[in-house]
């Protein structure tokens, strides 16, 4: 059995250690899998984070041995907090790397940043969903599994336990949300 | 949740799902006078009507380029003299290139570049060191070193331009190495591609482990040696393998000689795709899967899977069964061997490992012996472990020194401080190695590092203080390595039934006191207290102590030293502060079973090392809690399946815990042998194992086995003498027998057999002789009160009585059977036993023609009142089984008799 598949069966018996074990795992497979990528691409081509995860999935988990979604959405919590991880710090380094914090770093020519995601906006989403996770844990953690694990709304609900209607609802009111706050509206004065 | 944000969000969900016509008119009715409320509920709806949100961007959401470092080496780049061409590999170290050299001469080679972050001191000092090692390695199996350096060190050096100098981003030194240029393909690839046979597969690999070999002995250890690394190239039309990449990978990988195995596990199995940490781990399941027969194969089991096997075996040239056959066989010796968990051996085995393979190679393949050739190889090792070791030692030495010569003379005559000056940072770069190393229980490591420092002293290098503390590391760590030794050497004996000291035991037990005491410490004299305080005295090497003594616990106890293994075990429990193993230590001086098991159930358990576990299982099972002694036994094995002593233990555990069990404990018995098919022992062990499963044909090719590896196993030599008696061969087996009597006068079961088998030849006079010979008698251990002395003694008087039965002698009958009765010390079954057989004399007698009418008369009655008379005693001595008197046929003769029948009452009347 995968260190991955034991941790996620601790998990599923009750083991309150078991979870805080999957993190590091699933990110340094994570990081692993995206340099392996990056050597095998060419340079230019952008990876997909999300596609990322699925693969990591498939490589730490049995599948056979985990079918219950409950332990699945285990793996893709922490599958996609690592994400974030990793992609907040590049989003941090590339910020640098264009205020000229440090010349001798990657030349800027090098480091095509998909159109959609300046590092800016990717940073700004990350304070916003930092903030909304304090507010409401669980639209959160329902953008989380969306946005850096890739699952989909009825994935996320599965995940998370909750029925498809009250995802999509959670899903709506978040983006909105998030939209608006990272447009650069003030928080209304309770947040 | 905050009661604004809620109240918000659940306005904005119930206006949202309206048409949005009417939400200005929801939002008002909703928000009443509350402008703040209205103000966010407003900007959520907007947000939401509005295509361009921060998350509707990212629909396919993608990582920004480079995730990774992507380096700036590229086509062009100028490294010294060389000039990047293509990149042609990628590891986990660096990028290797092909690049063009074109002064002084014009040629191509191979260009490997260190990433960045693999840069701090102490790999840059190893570098140092190693690079000129690296230079004078001369094989041709090995990818020549032709240059190394490093690149960036100074900010200066730094330029935009991509075509200038090279370096690392973060301005630190990046080392390079220069190589010969290889074009040839992984060894796997190569094999497959050109569907070699095993064996051309096998001549290919020698020379791979004869250069592995070399690199050794220059104290180069390659550490990263894969397919991979392993490239094969034709030169004249003859493939020749060559080794690339030596000596800069990590130095935390796996082991080497787990690496060469899983290499040629690759190589014959054509498995590869596995990631790198479970490749070891994967081989491993593989090669004891095959090797233990016993699990029925599975659908993942790479080589039974039938719709594998075709193509596999295609590519190598041979029918899908010969070549499952022929990974089954002996080369399944070779690998398991090559795992054997003994880390100081590693700098010695490429080359054995290459001696085994040639050996196979040049045996008949299903005949071949590994076995002996193990043994021959690992005499060799032995006679030449020292010399190799030393010799490593001082050949680094003298390359520190050469390095320096090799330069310039002048400039070391001129640059003599400086020198010396950088002798003594690279040894304390070393020392600190050491101590980490220390820290890490990396014992081999450390020992191997503190080798090195050992070195630099010797080429000049630290004062007084740094030499002290390198001499004090040696010390301490030799020590480590010499106690791992013996429990890896020690040797097994069977614990014979009756006795209770092996030899074996006993011969470790000195071992242990010998390598303890040149240490300086007597244990077998010193205080509990006063060994404590002088081994606490060693801070870094007291773990590796500690648990050096469960294994010499555990050997006292073998040698049945009770007192002196409770001594060790307090000992190791004053200076081990771990706390799992502590307690375990405690609760076996207390006897304490219950928290045994429940210290065995703990999580702590699997960070355990295997000989405190061991000790574990052992004392569990040996005090009474057999099914939880295997049980962790088990646990062990999975953990650790390369080590010897859990499989041969578990292997007997299972046996002694029942029939049913047999198999499993054959498949366990098997990987021990695996492991160390050198041992005389667990080949006996096997042997019997076999014998129970009623196969003495396989059983005797085992005892064979073990006579060969140890003609004075007196043990083997009784059982090869079994395995011929259940044949039917009694010539053979009482030959075998007293060749076990030869040469050991104490073993008790071959005087038995030897007794049985002169039965069964009808050789019956001589088999009573022989019964009755004192030196039978004098072999039984032990003293008559004892438990083991009265069965061995039944035994003998049991089979004679059995031949003079068949004799129809009533004289000698009734004279053994009063015999049976006539010690202080027989429990009243045994008298009631010696009973039957005088009674037997009465049927006799008056069946014996011989005797005259009168005569006859007067002995029925004799024989009849003494087997009543020993009766007696019997009942005396608690028999009571009334039933049993009435219904034994040899008692018919008497029950006409009156003291008989008021016998029977009165045993009848004690029961109600």
């Amino acid at each position: 059995m995968s260190d991955v598949t034991r941790i996620l069966c601790a998990i599923e018996l009750g083991d309150p250690h078991a979870a805080e074990q999957l993190l590091p795992l699933v990110y340094e497979e994570l990081r692993k899998l995206a340099a392996q990528k990056m050597a095998h691409e060419a340079p230019d081509q952008t990876l997909q984070a999300t596609a990322l995860v699925h693969e990591a999935y498939v490589r730490l988990v049995d599948v056979e041995k985990v079918q219950q979604w409950n332990s699945r959405g285990h793996f893709f919590a922490a599958a996609a907090e690592a994400m974030r991880r990793i992609l907040i710090d590049r989003a941090r380094e590339k910020l640098s790397l264009k205020r000229g914090g440090d010349w001798r770093r990657v030349p800027l020519d090098r480091v095509d940043l998909q159109a959609g995601t300046p590092p800016e906006d990717l940073l700004a989403l990350d304070e916003a969903l930092a903030e909304l996770t304090r507010l409401d844990p669980t639209a959160g953690q329902l953008v989380k599994l969306r946005y850096f694990a890739g699952l989909s709304v009825e994935e996320a609900a599965d995940a998370l336990n909750l029925g498809v209607a009250t995802a999509y609802r959670h899903w709506t009111f978040a983006r909105a949300w998030l939209h608006n706050r990272v447009a650069g509206n003030p928080p209304d004065s309770a947040g | 949740m905050n009661t604004d944000f809620e109240k918000s969000r659940q306005i904005f969900l119930a206006i949202v799902e309206q048409p949005s016509t009417q939400w200005d008119a929801l939002l008002d009715e909703a928000c009443g006078k509350d402008s703040e409320l209205h103000r966010q509920v407003a900007l959520l709806l907007k947000a939401h009507a509005e295509g361009e949100g921060i998350l509707d961007r990212n629909e396919a959401l993608k990582a920004p380029t480079g995730i990774y470092e992507s380096l700036n080496e590229r086509p062009g780049t100028v490294i010294g003299p060389y000039k990047l061409l293509q990149q042609i590999g990628e590891g986990g170290m660096g990028t290797v290139w092909m690049a063009e050299q074109t002064h002084p001469v014009q040629r191509k080679l191979a260009v490997k570049l260190i990433k960045p972050g693999m840069d701090s001191r102490q790999v840059l000092a190893r570098f140092e060191a190693e690079r000129q090692a690296l230079a004078l390695m001369d094989h041709p199996n090995i990818a020549k070193v032709l240059d190394a350096g490093t690149i960036g060190s100074e900010p200066e050096a730094l330029a935009r331009d991509s075509a200038a100098p090279l370096a690392h981003a973060s301005g630190s030194a990046r080392p390079y190495f220069v190589m010969e240029l290889v074009k040839g393909v992984p060894i796997t690839k190569y094999c497959d591609e050109h569907h070699l046979t095993p064996k051309q597969r096998l001549e290919l690999f020698i020379p791979v482990c004869q250069a592995v070999q070399h690199a050794h002995q220059k104290g180069i250890i390659h550490r990263d040696l894969k397919p991979n690394n392993v490239l094969v190239a034709e030169y004249d039309d003859k493939p020749v393998a060559k080794v690339i990449d030596f000596g800069v990978a990590k130095a935390t990988g796996p082991r080497l000689t787990d690496r060469t195995m899983v290499l040629l596990y690759e190589l014959l199995t054509g498995t590869t795709p596995f990631e790198k940490k479970h490749l070891q781990a994967a081989a491993f399941d593989e090669v004891l899967r095959i090797i233990r027969e016993d699990d029925p194969p599975k659908p993942s089991t790479r080589l039974s899977t039938t719709d594998e096997l075709p193509s596999i075996a295609a590519n190598r040239g041979l029918e899908p069964k010969k070549l499952s056959g022929l990974v089954r066989g002996e080369l399944d010796w070779i690998v398991m061997k090559s795992l054997e968990k003994d880390r100081n051996r590693r700098y010695e085995t490429a080359n054995g490992f290459a001696a085994e393979v040639q050996r196979y190679l040049n045996d008949e393949p299903v005949q071949a012996g590994p076995p002996s050739a193990t043994y021959r190889l690992r005499k060799f090792a032995r006679r030449n472990k020292r010399a190799l070791a030393t010799g490593a030692v001082l050949f680094l030495a003298l390359l520190i020194a050469l390095g320096a010569v090799a330069g310039s003379v002048g400039w070391m005559m001129r640059d003599q401080e400086a020198r010396r000056a950088k002798l003594a940072s690279q040894l304390e770069v070393v020392l600190e190695e050491v101590e980490q190393q220390l820290r890490e229980q990396n014992w081999a490591e450390a020992l191997a590092a503190a080798r090195r420092a050992e070195a630099l002293v010797a080429g000049g290098g630290g004062d007084a203080v740094l030499r002290q503390q390198v001499s004090a590391a040696l010390v301490d760590l030799i020590l480590v390595k010499d106690l791992e030794e013996i429990r890896l050497n020690r040797d097994v004996r069977l614990k014979r039934d009756g006795s209770d000291t092996t030899p074996a035991d006993r011969q470790a037990d000195g071992q242990y006191a010998a390598a303890f005491l040149e240490y300086g410490v007597d244990l077998n004299r010193l205080s509990e207290q006063e060994a404590i305080r002088r081994l606490q005295s060693r801070p870094h090497v007291t773990v590796a102590l500690a648990i050096a003594l469960d294994d010499w616990t555990n050997c006292r106890i073998g040698k049945g030293d009770v007192a002196g293994a409770r001594m060790l075990g307090a000992v190791a429990r004053g200076i081990d502060a771990d706390a799992w193993r502590t307690q375990v230590r405690a609760a076996w001086a207390q006897e304490d079973w219950k928290a045994l098991e429940g210290l065995a159930a703990s999580p702590e358990f699997l960070r355990q090392p295997p000989p405190t576990l061991h000790l574990l299982g052992m004392i569990l099972g040996d005090g009474g809690k057999l099914e939880s002694g295997i049980e962790v036994l088990r646990k062990t094995q999975a953990r650790y399946p390369g080590d010897f002593w859990i499989n041969y233990h578990l292997g007997v555990k299972l046996r002694v815990k029942g029939p049913a069990y047999l198999e499993q404990a054959i498949g366990f018995s098997r990987a021990a042998l695996a492991l160390r098919p050198q041992s005389a022992g667990t080949w006996t062990t096997l042997g019997s194992h076999l014998m129970r499963q009623k196969k003495p044909d396989e059983a005797i090719t085992y005892f064979s086995k073990a006579i060969e590896l140890d003609p004075k196993y007196a043990d083997a030599h009784n059982g090869l003498g079994a395995a011929f008696h259940s044949q039917k061969m009694l010539d053979d087996a009482i030959a075998c027998y007293n060749k076990a009597i030869e040469v050991d006068p104490k073993i008790i079961m071959a005087y038995c057999n030897v007794g049985i088998a002169l039965r069964g030849q009808g050789k019956l006079e001589e088999a009573v002789e022989w019964f009755n010979n004192p030196k039978y008698k004098a072999a039984i251990p032990g003293d008559p009160k004892d438990r083991s002395y009265r069965l061995h003694w039944l035994n003998n008087r049991m089979f004679l009585c059995m031949t003079l039965l068949s004799m129809k002698d009533h004289r000698q009958l009734a004279m053994a059977g009063r015999e049976l009765a006539d010690t202080d010390y027989q429990p009243e079954k045994d008298v009631y036993e010696g009973a039957i057989w005088v009674a037997k004399c009465v049927s006799l007698a008056e069946k014996d023609a011989r005797l005259a009418e009168g005569q006859r008369k007067e002995l029925v009655q004799a024989y009849a009142a003494q087997a009543i008379d020993i009766l007696k005693q019997a009942v005396a001595r608690g028999y009571k089984n009334a039933r049993g008197l009435s219904k034994e046929p040899a008692f018919a003769p008497l029950r006409s008799r009156e003291d008989f029948q008021k016998l029977v009452a009165e045993v009848d009347a004690k029961k109600k």
